[in-house]
């Protein structure tokens, strides 16, 4: 559909410095429901949101940038390197592609303990660390997130802070290349929200690896939105962009010129589908 | 009463072998059944599901059938190794792996199709490759049940009668396990030596539900118990 160098929807970004090029097209149909996904976007961004309701297709597109699914058509590239290319026909398994994802209900494997978790990244091999790993990486994170006292303990022991770093943890030893995180501040109860949120903004800061997250919650598109681009029935619908840190994003919203070419009746789908669950 | 050691140890052997061969059996084909969408997957579970339905003597004859002399298994391997299972504790092995299979299988594909995908996704992102998201994740999280499986497929293979007795005989100290010894004692009228192997079955299976506790303490045990 469009050529190889056309990064559609955002013709300000300079493309050669782009963080972010993601361009995928997907047809999905789960139990009865048929969905069009088709989200385009570039962003030179560092630290990049991408929000809108449930159901808009986040957590989907998410997903295929760590390739966790396939796009029907389009490329994924982050950080210059592609990771998918429908035309080119790469598409570099998720073991390959250095990406970190925090899932929303973190999935810390629940037979593992807090260090085996965090071990699981740099453990190579088909064993599982030993109860206490020996891994000057695991130690360093473990300290870093003050999880050292509970190192020996099972997921299912921990408080929702003590596993969202533990998963934060498991996901940054490895170094990763980038970080994606989907909801990452859902399962917390709020107090703990604004805590956990400056601690991820002063990692990112310190770690220097692209960061994107998908959310629909407002304080958190304040707080990582270099850029954001919204989501809603499966394609981009608007693109807000920081010029003052300190400007509130929320009062300058435009429409993005390659979603009015979008797929006007998948939409209207979606739309209708969405109402029927 | 010393002839009850020998058909308790046949038994114990027998029972042995069967698990572990279910164990391998079980655990790849439950894997299959529950990852695996193909033409024909519920013929296939319905087929692997018979033994567990189907009269021991009923089973029992299909395999003579098929590994007996004449059979298609056991002539190619009479004239390919020289070996013959019939009348061997090898047959006995083969009639308890067969009538114990259902019990691992639907025990396993039942435990794999609970193990919630998002953490072998997780593995995948993390760097691990397919072989080692199998034996670092999906195998531990789904092994209680599987365990419970193998605890009752023992249990099973050593109780086994009807398709033993159709593919391997009674020959006493080759062939004849605990149960057909339990049969053989009462229809010989030897009451004394039925007694006391009636009583050393019994003390084998509280012995071996309470290595089962042992092992996996309080889990095992209950699920046998209770849910599944």
């Amino acid at each position: 559909m469009t050529g190889n160098g056309s990064r559609p929807g955002t013709g300000s970004t300079p493309g050669a410095s782009s963080v972010w090029d993601v361009n995928l097209r997907r047809h999905l149909q789960h139990a009865g429901r048929r969905f069009e996904l088709d989200v385009r976007f570039a962003s030179a961004a560092r630290r990049l949101v991408l929000f809108g309701p449930s159901g808009a297709g986040k957590t989907q597109t998410l997903r295929m940038i760590a390739g966790l699914g396939t796009p029907d058509a389009g490329h994924v590239r982050v950080a210059g390197r592609t990771l998918f290319d429908r035309t080119a026909g790469i598409d570099v398994p998720a073991r390959k592609r250095g990406m970190a994802y925090l899932f929303q209900d973190y999935a810390l494997f629940p037979h593992l303990t807090v260090a085996q978790n965090i071990a699981f990244g740099v453990q190579r091999g088909w064993l599982n660390a030993a109860r206490e790993p020996r891994h000057e990486a695991v130690d360093r994170w473990l300290r870093t997130f003050e999880l050292t006292a509970v190192a020996r303990q099972y997921p299912e022991q921990l408080s929702g802070g003590q596993r969202q770093r533990t998963a934060l943890a498991r996901a940054l030893v490895a170094q990763p290349r980038a970080l994606l995180l989907d909801e990452p501040f859902v399962a917390l109860d709020p107090a703990l929200r604004a805590r956990l949120r400056d601690e991820l903004a002063d990692l990112q800061a310190e770690l220097a690896i692209p960061l994107l997250i998908i959310t629909h919650d407002e304080a958190d598109l304040r707080r990582f939105g270099d850029e954001a681009f919204e989501l809603a029935d499966g394609s981009i619908a608007g693109q807000r962009r920081r010029t003052d840190t300190r400007t509130d994003l929320g009062s300058e919203v435009r429409p993005v010129r390659g979603s009015e070419t979008g797929p006007a009746c998948g939409r209207d789908r979606a739309t209708q589908t969405r109402a029927a669950a | 009463m010393e002839g009850a050691w020998i058909p308790l140890l046949l038994t114990l052997k027998v029972a042995a072998w069967a698990t572990v061969l279910n164990m391998v059996a079980g655990i790849g084909l439950g894997l299959l059944l529950a990852r695996l969408r193909f033409p024909g997957r519920d013929l296939l579970d319905a087929v692997l599901t018979l033994p567990m339905v189907l009269p021991p003597t009923v089973l029992g004859y299909y395999l003579l059938v098929l590994i007996g002399r004449n059979g298609p298994i056991g002539a190619w391997l009479q004239t390919q190794f020289g070996i013959n299972l019939v009348f061997t504790w090898q047959g006995a092995v083969i009639a308890a792996t067969v009538v114990a299979f259902p019990l691992v299988f639907k025990s396993a594909r039942a435990a794999f199709e609970a193990v919630d995908p998002e953490f072998e996704q997780a593995a995948r992102v993390l760097g691990r490759s397919e072989p080692a998201v199998f034996f670092r994740v999906t195998l531990p999280l789904a092994w209680r049940g599987i365990m419970a499986g193998l605890l009752l497929a023992f249990a099973r293979a050593s109780g086994e009668f009807g398709a033993t007795l159709m593919v391997a005989g009674s020959l006493p100290g080759r062939t004849q396990t605990l149960s057909i010894a339990v049969y053989e004692a009462v229809q010989a009228g030897q009451d004394a030596l039925a007694n006391f192997l009636v009583l050393v079955a019994s003390v084998t299976c509280v012995a071996v539900l309470l290595a089962a506790g042992w092992i996996a303490p309080g889990r095992v045990a209950g699920r046998i118990a209770g849910s599944r």
